[in-house]
């Protein structure tokens, strides 16, 4: 660039300043920039954490994991009834993040790849210790209650009936099968064939919580597989041990 | 005013009198044409765009932090607006470098040092055009404008051990496609 060229550049901006043709940007705009920035990072992230523990939450309440214990037969139940909606959701807030924090210096200036990675094992991290607090459950009982009505979306009460999975109540022992009533108290019979698989020496009694796996027949359920569920409660039980319940005729599946 | 570093000259800009930003225009004019000349391979267009730089730069002077350096981010806003401009015209490597006029030296360089420049310049800039704008970038940062590796982090957005990376792999095939030219290296 030759000495005339120079001024002439020099000359030609500074009489655009001098008209009032070019202006600052008012100094507020990049204070609301910064600050929309941040709280726009911290937002995805609170979000991301919350959505990740909405699903490992229904994950646990639901049971969702529960159905893997069936071996291969359970893991069609167990994509059914995954939350995938909260998931992603809390993915999609995880993205968000990411993209917010690659606007940053830090961006580069550490390796990016780890500090996603770290960013990821945070979020689920928090997730989880959220999701075993029991704020859930408080919650969920409040919305339940009607007090937190704001929160019924994400604490409505799950169904526990899927395509090829069910959980619910017995409410009555039949021959060849169980009357069961799911959350959404819709009655349902659980057929048991020869064919179904139980656990060894399991029996079960009026107001047990069962889980079973199979395929719709019309209004029943036939099952391919059958476990006694419930939260913290053990899948199986051996004859003796279990807690003394009300009379009622046990069906024994251990001839 | 000339000694005046870069950050505190800002500050008086902001705070005290928006003429004084001629002096940086005087300070970057020659640095940055030469730069976004390199980088796009168009003369005629770095003017303009070097124009359109410090429009930009002056406007979002309040968005500078003056604890962090000024030249980075000067050289951010020109690395940015002639990547902008190779999008526009998608010409990113067909264009060449053979008529343009490569008047580096600046009122700084030694006689010595604007010779063995000049030298190692003529000799790579029938090469250089060739090479992508990755490798390009970090090169003609390093060892035209004589910036660190962090300050070329800073600007490209980019790790300082990358810029090494790029600085080393740029240099390597650079030599094979002078090499190939048959141009001394």
């Amino acid at each position: 660039m030759n000495q005339n060229k120079k001024v002439n550049l020099e000359a030609r901006i500074m009489k655009k300043i001098k008209g009032d043709k070019i202006n600052f940007r008012s100094k507020y705009i990049f204070l609301a920039q910064k600050l929309g920035l941040g709280g726009g990072f911290a937002l995805s992230l609170v979000l991301a954490i919350l959505f990740l523990n909405l699903a490992f939450f229904t994950m646990k309440a639901s049971g969702t994991l529960e159905f893997l214990s069936f071996g291969r037969i359970g893991i069609l139940a167990f994509l059914e009834s995954f939350p995938y909606h909260w998931t992603l959701t809390g993915l999609a807030f995880f993205v968000v993040a990411s993209i917010i924090l690659s606007r940053y210096d830090i961006s580069y200036k550490k390796p990016f790849k780890r500090l996603l990675a770290a960013l990821l094992l945070l979020i689920l991290a928090a997730g989880t210790v959220l999701a075993i607090s029991g704020i859930n459950e408080t919650i969920e009982e409040k919305v339940t209650q009607g007090k937190i009505s704001l929160l019924r979306p994400f604490y409505a009460r799950r169904g526990g009936v899927w395509k090829s999975g069910l959980v619910g109540k017995v409410i009555e022992i039949r021959t060849g099968g169980l009357v069961v009533e799911t959350r959404e108290t819709k009655k349902v019979l659980v057929e048991l064939t020869k064919n179904t698989i139980l656990p060894p020496e399991s029996d079960f009694e009026v107001g047990d919580r069962i889980r079973a796996v199979g395929e719709w027949d019309r209004e029943a359920f036939r099952a391919s597989a059958l476990r006694l569920a419930g939260r913290g409660r053990r899948l199986m039980r051996g004859p003796g041990r279990g807690k003394k319940r009300a009379a009622s005729p046990p069906m024994r599946t251990h001839q | 005013m000339k000694n005046v570093p870069d950050e505190e000259l800002v500050e008086k800009i902001r705070s005290e009198s928006n003429e004084l930003y001629a002096e940086i225009v005087r300070r970057y004019q020659q640095k940055l044409y030469r730069y976004l000349r390199y980088l796009t391979n168009r003369p005629d267009e770095a003017e303009d765009l070097l124009q359109d730089v410090f429009i930009k730069v002056y406007r979002n002077l309040f968005g500078f932090d003056t604890k962090r350096k000024f030249s980075s981010w000067i050289y951010r806003i020109a690395h940015n607006e002639g990547l902008n401009f190779l999008k526009k015209t998608a010409r990113k490597n067909q264009v060449s470098l053979e008529n343009a006029d490569f008047s580096l030296e600046s009122e700084d360089d030694s006689i010595e040092d604007t010779f063995s420049k000049k030298e190692i310049r003529g000799m790579v800039k029938e090469c250089l055009d060739k090479l992508e704008t990755k490798y390009r970038e970090p090169l003609v940062l390093y060892y035209f404008e004589d910036k660190s590796y962090r300050e070329i982090g800073d600007i490209l957005r980019i790790p300082p051990k990358t810029v090494g990376t790029f600085i080393f792999r740029g240099k390597r095939i650079l030599k094979g496609i002078c090499e190939k030219k048959e141009v001394t290296w």
